[in-house]
């Protein structure tokens, strides 16, 4: 008697008589995701196109204008990665959470953390450390940072099951709300005091800021890179990442393994705060080199999420998807010299969400349209 | 109630098939109006299957249907509704963040758009004192009793006109002074002239509020009888059946039983004071080289008892030890350690991980084993040739690399969870339903593999809800009924029909 969804799917659409199946797909193979959502990808861009037109302007024109802002010389190439490494660490941060089932959406409160965090390093230990050792005194402060943040989420989750959702999310405005209290609501140790009629961070000392090699990509992006292997590795490698696709497949399955739910999600959490607080130091240091709230509190962590959604919760997926958000948001400065919003881009970059979260139905769900049958119930 | 026939429900040779699975065989019911009609059987006798087709939850395979001598084929619930039948479920189908009133009212065509809240009570009361029943309706259902919500529910059929009431195991979940009250409330709704339906387990329930019982037995129906012509006895019989040979377990002298190796001492759980504890001072003793089997109607406190063994469930008191060892207050993973295997109910959800691929599904509770993990790392070679040894040696088919597991059969997936229970070679094996949802073959299979494991010296704990598996191949034979143990005795001593009284609750 274990068999009621195909009698009710039966009566709901003997009601209204509907000429579509819809058939759970036993298992999708890696590749045909993929496709599916690149397809989406092609859609939002054509989607995009229209509104573009709209706004009375030439799709083709503006796209290849940022093409050529985002991958036309080595500069916009620069800028391109710079914007780069912060999406693939948020992204891989919201992955390791998503695929414990954890929604955590507040990898953009953990970016600021490690922002704090990173530039506090820097600031006090900059001066006196060599470089090397310097940038992973931040590194490891920011992660350090990101992490105590996110572990003000995971504890109640862990404890209480109080819903992640609501307090990460708030916490983003708590994080921001801190930051932006650093430097314009008082003269915090961060705050430029030289200068006390323009609120500004202080800038960070010269050996904790990152310096392109070749002109193109800086340290930051390697770190970001290794971390994604690492992830991906720890995924599939360890206690710690079996235990956490267990859990995220099934909770059930998971005490039943003897797992440690308490342990498991407040370590979840950590680690990725721990991610999104290192793409926090890593933006300071090859960015801004200093607490600048308004260049800091970009949406990248909130545009983590989209990455990993692309990304299909693949840590080596990320990388390629940050890429091309990262190429994405770096043109959007340009854009308006070009008579265009640079609104559009954040448009955009919200139609490909749509159009990815859309296109995962077509992934767990096969459609088919049927003959109904003349007469039949 | 003017009534067109004597008869309110008649069902002509219903039959139902799942997946080409028969569960209801050419079934004659017959409802009278202002009458209790017990329906009875065992768990798996197509109760539930002939009340769903009835309240248009599933459509019948073959047979006709009138209701008040009019042809009656429900498409939907809501039609069914439509047509004056309705069903209590046992979970019900209430809004727990809305009030009581909300919850009568809600759906019904007659009710403004707009209506204030003290509107909505007033109409609730009129709809309550017309049918003699009462639960305040500014309350919000999430802070009813379980009495209560049942009482809401059946109010909210009535304010729909109902004339035929269907309840699914209502006393399941309520307190015996919780029970009397809905029987004196459906006696009432009787003599106004609707007909009920009680589906049930519960012998002294049939006896002491029903006026006809339709006894089913695998789907098919066995006894039609007026209440005070049948005894207990006789329904025991009849539900249960009578073709097993008494004492035919399996007891042969050749395998010794040994030392005790799982000793429960007045193991209680109490999850809410307001019903009767989930287990009630248990006491069960399990030797290495026994396998202990556990009978009793689901729903008495088997699920809770095999969680408080392996540790998915705390007990409220008493102890239980494991080789001499008190483990009541271990974790799941320690318990693992000391030697107890699991193949629990809920083989999808909890004993597999559907998502992931057989690699992982081998590794489950044994992910912190030396031989599979060196500290944090695992190690992948040992894991996939494990997988391929317990591939080849339980012929698990349909793996596919690359796959999640969720494309094998039933069959398959439930001889990966005993091979990967077995493999890890447990002092204890606790099996909850190892054979259900197999066909003949597989399970004859499990059952081999259960009494080989026997014959190693394994304690086996096993739970079914086939009484015939239990006396087949168990030593000792417990019946739980309502959370605690009524009986225990060697399998070689006692015969169905004794068993099945104690199952029903009678000494």
């Amino acid at each position: 008697m274990t068999a009621p969804t195909v009698d009710r799917a039966a009566s709901r659409s003997g009601r209204w008589h509907i000429p579509i199946t819809v058939e759970q797909r036993a298992a999708s193979r890696f590749l045909q995701q993929l496709g599916v959502n690149l397809v989406a990808l092609v859609l939002a861009f054509g989607l995009g196109a229209i509104l573009l037109l709209m706004a009375g302007d030439n799709p083709l024109d503006v796209y290849r204008e940022m093409f050529d802002r985002a991958f036309g010389s080595s500069r916009a190439l620069r800028e391109t990665l710079r914007s780069t490494t912060p999406l693939i660490l948020t992204g891989l941060a919201v992955t390791v959470c998503f695929r414990m089932g954890l929604w955590s959406i507040g990898a953009e409160g953990q970016l600021i953390a490690g922002s704090v965090a990173g530039a506090a390093a820097a600031l006090v230990l900059g001066p006196s450390l060599p470089a090397p050792l310097a940038v992973a005194a931040v590194v490891i402060a920011a992660a350090l940072g990101g992490a105590a943040w996110a572990t003000l989420a995971a504890v109640p989750r862990a404890l209480f099951g109080t819903d992640e959702v609501v307090t990460t999310l708030m916490l983003n405005f708590v994080a921001l709300g801190i930051m932006n209290y650093l430097i314009f609501g008082s003269v915090s140790y961060w705050r430029d005091r030289t200068n006390p009629g323009f609120p500004a961070g202080k800038v960070i000392p010269e050996s904790t800021q990152l310096d392109p090699y070749f002109g193109v990509f800086d340290a930051g992006l390697i770190l970001s890179l290794a971390l994604a292997l690492i992830v991906a590795l720890a995924l599939r490698r360890t206690v710690w990442g079996y235990q956490l696709r267990v859990a995220g497949d099934s909770r059930a399955a998971a005490s039943y393994a003897g797992i440690n739910s308490t342990r498991q999600i407040i370590s979840v959490f950590a680690v990725s705060g721990a991610l999104a607080g290192v793409a926090g130091g890593t933006y300071v240091m090859s960015i801004t080199f200093a607490l600048e709230p308004r260049a800091i509190a970009v949406n990248l962590g909130f545009v983590g999420i989209v990455v990993a959604a692309v990304a299909l919760l693949k840590p080596l997926l990320v990388v390629p998807i940050a890429f091309l958000m990262g190429a994405l948001l770096s043109t959007a400065p340009s854009l308006s010299i070009f008579g265009v919003s640079p609104a559009v881009v954040i448009v955009i970059q919200g139609i490909i969400l749509l159009c990815v979260a859309g296109a995962q139905f077509f992934i767990r769900y096969r459609v088919r349209i049927t003959r109904v049958e003349v007469g039949s119930r | 109630m003017p009534q067109d026939t004597e008869l309110a429900v008649r069902t002509i040779g219903i039959s139902k098939e799942f997946f080409g699975q028969s569960v209801l065989e050419d079934v004659d019911f017959d409802l009278r109006w202002g009458e209790i009609h017990a329906l009875l059987g065992e768990n798996g006798a197509g109760k539930s299957t002939l009340c769903s087709i009835l309240a248009g939850l599933y459509h019948p395979t073959r047979g006709e249907m009138t209701l008040a001598g009019a042809p009656y084929g429900p498409h939907s619930p809501h039609a069914a509704l439509e047509a004056g039948v309705g069903m209590v479920y046992q979970h019900f189908r209430l809004v727990e963040q809305m009030t009581v009133a909300e919850n009568i009212l809600l759906g019904n065509p007659d009710v403004p758009v707009r209506m204030t809240a003290s509107g909505l009570a007033d109409r609730a009361r009129e709809v309550m004192d017309r049918h003699g029943l009462w639960i305040e309706p500014t309350k919000y259902v999430g802070d009813l009793a379980v009495g209560e919500k049942q009482q809401a529910e059946i109010i909210r059929l009535l304010n729909r006109g109902v004339k035929v009431l269907i309840l699914d195991e209502p006393t399941a979940v309520l307190t015996p002074r919780e029970a009397e009250a809905l029987f004196a409330a459906l006696r009432n709704l009787a003599d106004q002239g609707r007909g009920v339906i009680l589906v049930t387990h519960k012998l002294r329930e049939v006896q002491q509020s029903a006026d006809t019982v339709t006894v089913l037995r695998s789907g098919k129906k066995v006894a039609h009888q007026r209440v005070e012509d049948t005894t207990t006895h006789d329904l025991a019989r009849l539900m249960i059946g009578d073709d097993l040979a008494p004492g035919s377990g399996s007891v042969d002298a050749s395998h010794a039983t040994g030392d005790e190796l799982l000793e429960l001492h007045s193991v209680s759980v109490v999850s809410d004071a307001a019903t009767r504890p989930e287990l009630d001072g248990v006491n069960l003793t399990v030797r290495a080289g026994q396998i202990v089997g556990v009978a009793g109607v689901s729903g008495n406190g088997q699920r809770e008892l095999a969680e408080v063994i392996t540790g998915l469930r705390t007990t409220t008191s008493g102890t239980i030890r494991l080789r001499g060892e008190d483990i009541s207050s271990q974790t799941i993973g320690d318990r693992i350690k000391n030697g107890m295997g699991f193949v629990p109910e809920d083989r999808l959800t909890r004993g597999l991980v559907l998502g992931l691929e057989i690699e992982d599904n081998v590794l489950l509770r044994s992910q912190r084993d030396r031989e599979f993990s060196i500290g944090p790392f695992l190690r992948l070679s040992a894991i996939n040739q494990w997988a391929r040894r317990l591939i080849d040696g339980f012929d698990i088919r349909g793996v596919r690399k690359g796959l999640p597991i969720s494309v094998l059969s039933g069959g398959n997936l439930q001889r990966l969870i005993l091979a990967r229970e077995l493999s890890r070679q447990p002092a204890l094996l606790v099996a909850s339903e190892p054979t259900r949802g197999l066909d003949v073959g597989a399970a004859e299979a499990v059952r081999t593999i259960l009494k080989a494991e026997r014959g190693r010296g394994v304690g086996i704990l096993l739970f079914s809800g086939d009484l015939e598996e239990v006396l087949g191949i168990s030593d000792e034979v417990v019946v739980m009924y309502e959370g605690r143990v009524v009986a225990s005795r060697p399998a070689s001593e006692v015969d169905v029909a004794q068993v099945g009284r104690w199952m029903a609750g009678l000494t």
